[in-house]
């Protein structure tokens, strides 16, 4: 049966779940996006958001629930902190097997946006409280950290390399 | 003379707070308002001195100073001093111990990378002296 408003009843639930200004952030991210389709070597990427790492990642969330709009500008992956100091780490998505507090603290002190605890890994409570301080996503996937990193590439994101090697 | 200092004191082994005084002195920096890469440069290289302290050191402290033209990091400890300063400012070069790698650190990376973020570093230390790093910044480099 037809109704008035021409939606069906799943498509008006659907509808009505989308967060407030959605629309305007993905248009501005698509805007954000057209920045990197750069000539030369210069790798083209896409800006995700939070929201779309939990989504693709079927993961948990423990932070940052009230930023899931964030973007996240690229990804790393390591269980070594002393390499996440190095480099620019601004902004990206850290995955990583690492269980502890100083996976926390580093990933403040490299002002990345997001970290993805691996293999079903669950963070301490301690964890939970220094990421909710910091304003710092923390989730956690089932994924192991190859397919976890597979997956947000396919959905564009790439590495923290802006060009490729020549 | 320093406009602004701020003393943090470091626990030698304490790996539960490790970390909290580098963390300190970004909030402080970001407070104040200063660019985005000069406070990630004196992040990191407060972050890998506690954490050096912490893991080899001895009890010890980080001094933040803040002065008209540069900002300075003094990181001084009581612990057993470095042996060799050259060998230990190569890349991969480390005396951690499995526990410090559990924690992710160890890789030999923490004086080089302080003095690759660092406009200067000077190191003082030998074998049962302790260590006193001093590392500065200039503040006209953003």
């Amino acid at each position: 049966m037809l109704r008035a408003s021409g939606l069906s009843r799943a498509k008006r639930a659907k509808k009505r779940r989308r967060p407030p200004g959605s629309r305007v952030g993905k248009t501005l991210l698509a805007l954000f996006n057209l920045g990197f389709y750069e000539k030369g070597n210069a790798i083209e990427r896409k800006v995700i958001t939070v929201s779309d790492i939990r989504e693709v990642l079927h993961a948990e969330i423990f932070s940052g629930e009230d930023r899931v709009n964030a973007p996240v500008t690229a990804g790393t992956a390591s269980d070594l902190m002393s390499d996440m100091l190095t480099g620019q780490n601004s902004g990206v998505v850290l995955m990583t097997g690492l269980c502890n507090v100083q996976t926390i603290r580093t990933a403040v002190i490299a002002d990345v946006a997001a970290v993805v605890l691996v293999r079903a890994k669950r963070p301490t409570r301690e964890m939970i409280l220094q990421a909710r301080g910091h304003g710092l996503a923390l989730l956690s996937t089932p994924f192991t950290m190859f397919t976890a990193c597979g997956r947000l590439f396919s959905k564009g994101l790439r590495g923290v390399e802006l060009k490729a090697p020549d | 003379m320093a406009e602004v200092s701020k003393r943090f004191f470091i626990k030698a082994r304490d790996f539960v707070r490790a970390g909290e005084g580098a963390i300190q002195v970004q909030g402080l920096l970001k407070s104040i308002g200063y660019g985005a890469d000069l406070i990630r440069r004196i992040s990191i290289c407060a972050y890998e001195a506690e954490m050096n302290v912490v893991m080899h050191g001895g009890d010890g402290e980080l001094l933040l100073m803040i002065e008209p033209h540069r900002i300075v990091l003094e990181v001084n400890d009581h612990g057993p001093g470095i042996q060799d300063i050259e060998l230990a400012l190569q890349e991969g070069y480390s005396t951690a111990t499995p526990e410090h790698r559990e924690m992710g650190f160890g890789a030999g990376m923490g004086l080089p990378n302080i003095k690759k973020n660092a406009d200067s570093l000077d190191i003082q230390s030998g074998n049962g002296e302790g260590t006193c790093l001093t590392i500065g910044f200039r503040l006209d480099a953003g």
